[in-house]
């Protein structure tokens, strides 16, 4: 299984990675987005404004977040499946967020083989048998 | 901006502008909220935590009553209510069967003496422009 992206301009000064998913909270409630691709970032991470829809509240109530600024802020983490190319992925740990952009954190990325090669463009995401997230 | 208030807190509008320290109504309400939006970014610069909702105490409180129990305690549990439905050494083994069930809402914790909420980074992205 596998998926590709690439690397598309954004308001920064370098080119970012991008990659087309599908964020689903059950049947009926999946949403598409460009994400960017952030090893930096522990979950994914979803604006509100995504989702015209109630969120499945299955749910870890109490976590903290701490943001690029330094500051924190409470939250919680919900489990959406992500599905990209033709992977698909349950249970990924992720924060809604009143803004931003939607990023693709460590909790998807830790369980696919990630390349990324930002002089030709690419973004390639693959499964890997038997592997399993850290 | 119009804005009501009930007649109580209106009187005591009334009464500090009648003082003479504040020349009307629309005087006092705006060092009312400048002075608690400046109090609110001190907080955030000084670290201070904000107040813990009442459910999230709550769940803390349920986490270290299960932390007594052998079954629950040092593993990860998922509560419906006050209700333990599931347990698990392994987190994401529990977030898995969790999403397979009916119920909702489940929250999922950690079983311990002391909960505290687990800390999660998301350090990026930073983004810097050409001037």
């Amino acid at each position: 299984m596998e998926a590709r992206g690439s690397y598309a301009e954004g308001e920064g000064i370098s080119l970012a990675p991008k990659l087309r998913v599908g964020i689903g909270f059950g049947r009926g409630s999946v949403v598409g987005a460009s994400a960017l691709v952030d090893t930096g970032a522990d979950v994914c991470a979803f604006p509100s404004s995504l989702f015209p829809f109630r969120l499945a509240e299955k749910r870890e109530p109490d976590v903290v977040l701490e943001m690029a600024d330094g500051s924190w802020v409470p939250s919680q983490v919900l489990y959406p499946s992500i599905t990209a190319g033709d992977i698909r992925e349950r249970g990924i740990a992720s924060v809604i967020l009143p803004g931003g952009v939607p990023i693709l954190g460590r909790s998807f990325l830790n369980r696919l083989a990630v390349r990324l090669t930002a002089q030709y463009g690419l973004v390639h995401l693959r499964t890997l048998k038997g592997l399993r997230a850290p | 901006m119009a804005t009501k208030i009930p007649t109580a807190l209106a009187k005591e509008v009334d009464r500090l502008v009648a003082s003479g320290r504040y020349a009307n109504r629309s005087e006092v309400l705006r060092v009312a909220v400048r002075a608690l939006l400046e109090s609110r970014a001190s907080a955030r610069a000084g670290g201070a935590e904000p107040p813990i909702p009442p459910r999230i105490k709550a769940f803390r409180s349920r986490l270290q009553t299960l932390a007594e129990d052998a079954r629950y305690r040092h593993r990860w549990v998922a509560l419906h209510g006050d209700q333990v439905v599931d347990a698990d050494d392994d987190h994401d083994d529990l977030v898995r069967r969790v999403l397979d069930r009916a119920e909702e809402p489940i929250d999922i914790g950690f079983a311990t003496e002391h909960p505290e909420p687990r800390r999660i980074r998301l350090a990026s992205p930073i983004s810097a422009r050409r001037s």
